[in-house]
């Protein structure tokens, strides 16, 4: 029997870590990620939001093996047998790859989380930016194989670790693991499942609030709707899954889209900009995912320590909290009436226009999660439920800032 | 690269020359990035029933929304789905970058949006481990492809995999 330890958790009470997942958390990339906190600078509107990535991900591990233990219990034994899942040993070796890219999700996330993003560089192969999913992977990879692939529950591969976390680098290694993909990226996955819960403890707002141990013991599979086998809600589960819906329009409204938030999102990226220009990165981007050594140096408090002598303008307004005036937010596209009329009356060049540039709406209705009846009768929780239905519109809030002289 | 109302310009021309359900679309704008080289810019995975992106999920919603495109749900037999076609707004939506490609869109509405689902799943497959191997290693063979389709998709036989694969050779759906 492995050593095992517990360690305290705010949303869950206890997590019990085995040594492998002990050695993973114990590696300087990972303790990186006590160094990133989870919102940003979301501390500027709600002062509470200090919390970091390290225990989001050690959360998120808790929440994905939670739910595959609810899947794997909840689950007809003749539907498990069909699928392949009904050998101990075979369910073990899923749980443990769900839990591994669970705990390594975020590994790869720039300082400030998602506010740094945008200083990623451009991928010279596909011309696109990167995003933190490549670094996770590369990270995965070059600094976790060795760990992962050393499993008592049977060779874990690398391959279905980093397919779970970012599905665009890796084919998946079999039928199955499209489905555990479910935990990992839907609309009820494990990472929402944490993070409303989580931002709201910190926060001190009960929006992001649910009933998540229903909604967790509500899962099971079916294998009645498609081709291949599907994670589904009971019946039984659907006011808990509403309820989960509507926490986490609160949030996204309330807190994610916050206007200051949002503001200041604006000024680190300006700040951090002038930062690595001023430190000769990258010609003012971080380092490339085949520089690792480099790109993990940067974290939350490196940067912090540099808002003084290179944030320029953008480090002082952080540091003083004097961000640009707020002039008013509307639902309309960032060329809509409102955002006309201000550019009219102050200037364009005097404008910050903020709007949410991955244009994913709140909740995805097409990305269905499906509610199913005891006789296996299936529909999308949008058509089962008026309340989502309702609240299903994809919705984007443009926020329009005036870009005042920085008060001497 | 495609901007947002491109992207969604798209959708509605496609939609408007074929209605299809859900899946068909997400397949069919999959198969016209990769096979047609549409730049639409969009990361596509492999999921439960093949290719996916979240980012087209969100765009086929916005574009509903703003009425380029009208859903249908429907259900019989214990079986439900949802069906695309043009919306009240349709001639709102900005065409120009899709029209730019309309020949390649009429062919793909008129080859692959007429398919079963399970038929575009395979076939959508196939290309996706073609392009993900071809990025890596330009000379991949045949076999390599069937064997881990047949790995990913095990309920689609070898030879029925090959059949397809074959057909797409043929008709230069693969590159």
């Amino acid at each position: 029997m492995a050593k095992e330890k517990r360690i305290r958790d705010v949303i869950y009470g206890f997590i019990t870590l085995d040594e492998q997942e002990q050695e993973i958390i114990n590696r300087p990339e990972f303790q990186r990620l006590r160094r990133i906190k989870q919102l940003a600078l979301t501390h500027m509107v709600y002062p509470g939001a200090m919390h970091t990535r390290f225990e989001h991900s050690i959360g998120v591990m808790q929440m994905a093996s939670d739910m595959f233990d609810a899947v794997i219990r909840n689950t007809d034994p003749l539907i498990l047998e069909d699928c392949g899942l009904n050998d101990e040993a075979v369910q073990k070796h899923y749980r443990k790859t769900v839990r591994l890219a669970a705990l390594l999700h975020d590994i790869g996330h720039a300082p400030f989380s998602h506010a740094g993003e945008d200083l990623l560089p451009i991928n010279k192969k596909t011309g696109k930016r990167y995003e933190h999913e490549a670094y996770s992977v590369a990270i995965v990879r070059e600094r976790f194989k060795s760990i992962i692939e050393n499993s008592e529950y049977g060779s874990i591969s690398t391959d279905a670790v980093v397919y779970l976390i970012d599905g665009t680098s890796a084919l998946p290694t079999d039928e199955l693991l499209p489905l555990f993909a479910q935990l990992t990226s839907e609309q009820l996955d494990a990472d929402r499942a944490d993070y409303l819960l989580r931002d709201s403890y910190h926060i001190g707002v009960n929006y992001g609030i649910y009933d998540h141990r229903l909604l967790i013991n509500s899962l099971r599979i079916s294998n009645k709707w498609g081709s291949s086998p599907r994670i589904v809600i009971d019946k039984k589960g659907i006011h808990a899954a509403e309820n989960l819906l509507i926490a986490r329009y609160q949030m996204f409204m309330q807190v994610y889209r916050h206007k200051i938030r949002c503001v200041y999102n604006e000024h680190l990226e300006l700040a951090i900009k002038a930062i690595l220009l001023a430190t000769k990165e990258n010609k003012g981007f971080f380092p490339p995912p085949d520089k690792l050594d480099k790109y993990l140096e940067y974290d939350d408090v490196y940067i912090e320590a540099l808002f003084k002598k290179h944030g320029g303008e953008h480090g002082l307004r952080i540091r003083n909290r004097k961000h640009w005036r707020w002039l008013g937010s509307t639902d309309e596209h960032h060329n809509g009436k409102m955002v006309s009329e201000l550019k009219a009356k102050y200037g364009e060049n005097n404008l910050r226009i903020n709007y949410d540039r991955k244009q994913k709406p709140w909740y995805n209705g097409m990305n269905a999660t499906l509610v199913c009846d005891k006789d296996g009768n299936c529909n999308e929780l949008q058509f089962q439920s008026e309340l989502v239905k309702a609240l299903s519109q994809p919705k984007n809030t443009t926020h329009v800032f005036l870009k005042e002289l920085l008060p001497s | 690269m495609a901007e947002q109302k491109d992207r969604l310009g798209t959708i509605t021309l496609l939609a408007g020359k074929q209605i299809m359900g859900a899946t068909a679309l997400m397949k069919c704008l999959y198969l016209l990035q990769e096979v047609f080289d549409v730049p639409l810019d969009y990361d596509y995975t492999i999921y439960t029933y093949g290719p996916y992106c979240a980012q087209v999920a969100a765009d086929i919603d916005f574009s509903t929304f703003y009425g380029y495109t009208a859903c249908r749900p429907w259900q019989e037999q214990g079986y439900s789905g949802r069906d695309y076609e043009p919306g009240d707004n349709v001639s709102e939506a900005d065409t120009s970058f899709a029209q730019k490609y309309e020949k390649a869109i009429t062919t793909i509405a008129e080859t692959f949006a007429v398919k079963q689902a399970k038929e575009l799943e395979l076939i959508a497959t196939i290309v996706y481990v073609h392009v993900f191997h071809k990025r890596n290693n330009p000379k991949i063979e045949k076999k390599q492809i069937v064997t881990d389709v047949n790995r990913i998709k095990p309920h689609f036989d070898i030879s029925h995999i090959e059949r397809e694969y074959d057909n797409l050779v043929q008709e230069k759906f693969l590159r």
